[in-house]
């Protein structure tokens, strides 16, 4: 019978949760990369722009229609190599392995997150009303201003359940940094574990944690989105 | 004969019915007219259960229940007695024109199977739609949808039909088509309560029209009677605001 | 100076026919665990729509569970957990679940998590049929058995079936972590490729081929469906 060592896992839970912050970060920094790069994107797909649209389309499909994991391995080599050559051909003495792991996991989290936001991001654009933008074209509104005033105060409402979502897969993605040598909260609680082998509690521990940061953000995007609503009702 | 009695239903806090007692005889027309509020759609949705009301008693043909203690079959009983033809239509959208006109007989009322086709066939050539058999409802304008509805009702050879607001979902130009049907089976007899707007109509199809208000019923008799020689002073406002032609001198 | 052989396409068409001969361990893998996961998740879906007492209030905790922990993490739960939690039994039965392929945990974790999602499609499907469909069936004098397979569920799968397409490439694109566990699928053969030739990127690069002509593949295949079922609604 599997002995559950209880104060082990409670040591574990505390481990877990002072890696929280570095969770939370290695996810919100992405998700605001990819919220302003993805917005760009997104409003070049929505305008039409005619090779960028191309572009757009095959990256974010590419980026929509493969498994996180490969997406990060394969952007960890392909930019540890080309970083190599590159660094070599400007005879630097810097090389990839010089860089922090979790300065590349955040750079990869970024360009994976670009993806996810700019399609949701188009999504929430679009979903305004054609009318309305017909009507503000009609009294003689800039582009820019038609944006500001009339497309982005209607998408927030339904940018934001949506966002959201994508804010809880990054979070989630956060537990594959440790495949690029970041040491975070999965690495620092396995640490623990080895010398024991008791990886049921650490496994379950980091889960709560999981848990716990996925519930809260989910209270605090409903929050956001209640209070958002109420604004836009007027 | 449908016969009901100190019918009470509230939502909430709100009451929507205060005791409404109404007897129908077989063959018999009645149109209800009313402000919105009034409850005369609750009223109709409490007949064959589709809401529950809170207390009373409603019997059709010789299936008498008490509101409070109706048993699921004696609720099943009812809704196989009374057909119900809705404002938005409510089409079954998975099936053709004429699968939804043979379902109830087939499936609910177990009639062989040719035998439903060919009546089914016959009520949709009946309404106008000999060419819609094998259309799907989003294939059909609204017009036609309720007609398939019509049908439908049709089909079970209920103890009485129930109208909500049929036409009201109806572009101007697709009414006409509708009240035509539902004319025409008034005068083939079929006992018949219509909840609707449709004034001059009303006139012409009731042998009874009945004015509600808050939950109560405030007037009833011959179209006459009402549209002519309203009595109570509620009533008069009430066509008073719907058309200008029922204003009196006072 | 010499160039340093990063990447080759070479490389990569020459491991494509090792990474497509484990290719049926990770379709096996999805189509089991949908399959299993559609039965749990639709009895998930019934006891909520039925509003059990107790019985709701543990899928909601468990949808929650399933949906705030990363699938990998699942996994290791999983593959540490059943054993401990299950092998008291089993081994009076002279079965030692620590001996059990991690192929059959991979399944059976992916069948749960699965589940949750499925049952929030399959939930939101019966509830999205429209409320008139229920009133009409009423009004004809249907049975709500009669109401539900006739009218609901006929209307419910045609609504449910963007969503499952969207489960199912979910799944798939899952998998891909089962090698994590030890599972030697087509991304775990790459450890024992770049052990021999130290290059691991073509593979990597190959096995997302695969996935992404796969993830288009269904994509296509589920709008055209919907497409087709459009004519009816």
């Amino acid at each position: 019978m599997y002995k559950f060592d209880y104060l082990f896992f409670l040591h574990e839970l505390w481990v877990a949760i002072t890696y929280i912050p570095l969770t939370l970060e290695l996810a919100i920094v992405p998700m605001l990369f990819g919220l302003v790069v993805g917005t760009i994107l997104a409003i070049c797909r929505i305008q039409n722009i005619p090779v960028l649209n191309t572009l757009i389309k095959i990256y974010i499909l590419i980026f929509r229609s493969m498994p996180m994991v490969l997406m990060i391995l394969i952007l960890y080599f392909s930019f540890m190599y080309g970083f190599d050559t590159l660094a070599s051909f400007f005879h630097l003495k810097i090389r990839s392995g010089d860089i922090p792991a979790i300065v590349l996991a955040f750079i990869i989290l970024s360009v994976v997150s670009v993806a996810f936001m700019a399609e949701s991001i188009r999504g929430a654009l679009q979903s305004v009303q054609k009318g309305q933008i017909e009507a503000a074209h009609s009294i003689g509104m800039r582009q820019r201003t038609i944006y500001r005033r009339i497309v982005i105060p209607q998408a927030l409402p339904v940018a934001i359940p949506i966002l959201g979502n994508t804010f809880i897969g990054l979070t989630k993605g956060t537990a594959l940094v440790y495949m690029v040598g970041v040491t975070d909260l999965i690495t620092g609680v396995k640490i623990e574990a080895n010398a024991s082998y008791r990886y049921l509690e650490a496994y379950i521990a980091i889960a709560i944690i999981y848990w716990l940061l996925c519930i809260v953000i989910e209270q605090g995007i409903r929050l956001l989105s209640h209070k958002v609503n109420i604004l836009a009702r007027g | 004969m449908i016969q009901i009695k100190n019918i009470h239903k509230a939502f909430g806090s709100n009451k929507v019915l205060k005791g409404i007692d109404l007897e129908i005889k077989d063959g018999e027309v009645v149109v209800i007219l009313g402000p919105s509020g009034s409850g005369k759609t609750t009223l109709l949705r409490c007949i064959n259960f589709l809401e529950r009301a809170d207390e009373g008693e409603i019997a059709v043909g010789s299936t008498r229940v008490n509101v409070k203690h109706a048993t699921k079959k004696q609720i099943l009983d009812i809704s196989r007695k009374t057909a119900m033809v809705f404002q938005s239509f409510n089409l079954f959208r998975n099936k053709t024109v004429l699968e939804n006109v043979v379902e109830g007989p087939i499936v609910v009322q177990k009639v062989d199977k040719q035998r439903a086709l060919e009546s089914g066939k016959e009520l949709l050539i009946n309404v106008g739609l000999s060419d819609k058999f094998d259309a799907y409802p989003s294939q059909l304008s609204g017009g036609q949808q309720q007609r398939v509805g019509i049908a439908r009702a049709l089909a079970l050879k209920p103890e009485v039909i129930l109208f909500d607001e049929p036409t009201s979902a109806l572009d101007p130009e697709l009414v006409g088509e509708v009240l035509g049907v539902i004319r025409k089976i008034a005068k083939q007899g079929m006992t018949m309560i219509i909840v609707t707007h449709e004034m001059s109509f009303a006139q012409d199809v009731a042998s009874r029209v009945i004015f509600m208000d808050e939950g109560v019923i405030v007037e009833q008799g011959t179209p006459n009677d009402i549209f002519t020689n309203a009595k109570e002073e509620r009533t008069k406002q009430f066509l008073k605001r719907i058309s200008p032609e029922y204003s009196y001198q006072i | 100076m010499g160039k340093i052989d990063y990447f080759s396409f070479h490389r990569v068409a020459e491991y494509f026919p090792l990474l497509l001969a484990r290719l049926h361990i990770t379709l096996i893998i999805a189509v089991s665990s949908l399959i299993i996961g559609l039965v749990f998740g639709t009895i998930i879906a019934a006891i909520r729509l039925f509003n059990i007492p107790i019985l709701k209030q543990i899928t909601t905790i468990y949808i929650s569970f399933i949906r705030g922990v990363p699938i990998n993490i699942q996994l290791f739960i999983v593959y540490f957990g059943l054993p401990a939690l299950l092998n008291p039994i089993f081994l009076k039965v002279g079965f030692d679940l620590n001996l059990l392929d991690a192929f059959y945990f991979v399944i059976i974790t992916y069948a749960f998590s699965s589940s949750a999602y499925l049952a929030v499609v399959v939930t939101a499907a019966i509830q999205g049929v429209d409320k008139g469909q229920q009133e009409a069936a009423h009004s004809i004098g249907m049975t709500r058995g009669q109401m539900f397979r006739r009218v609901i569920s006929p209307q419910a799968f045609h609504i449910a079936i963007p969503e499952f397409g969207n489960a199912v490439v979910s799944t798939l694109k899952d998998t891909s972590l089962a090698f994590t566990v030890g599972v030697v699928d087509m991304v775990g053969v790459i450890s024992s490729i770049a052990a021999r030739t130290r290059h691991s990127l073509e593979g990597y690069v190959g096995a997302a081929i695969i996935y992404f002509v796969f993830c288009v593949l269904l994509e296509r295949i589920f709008s055209s469906v919907e497409k087709k079922l459009k004519v009816y609604k």
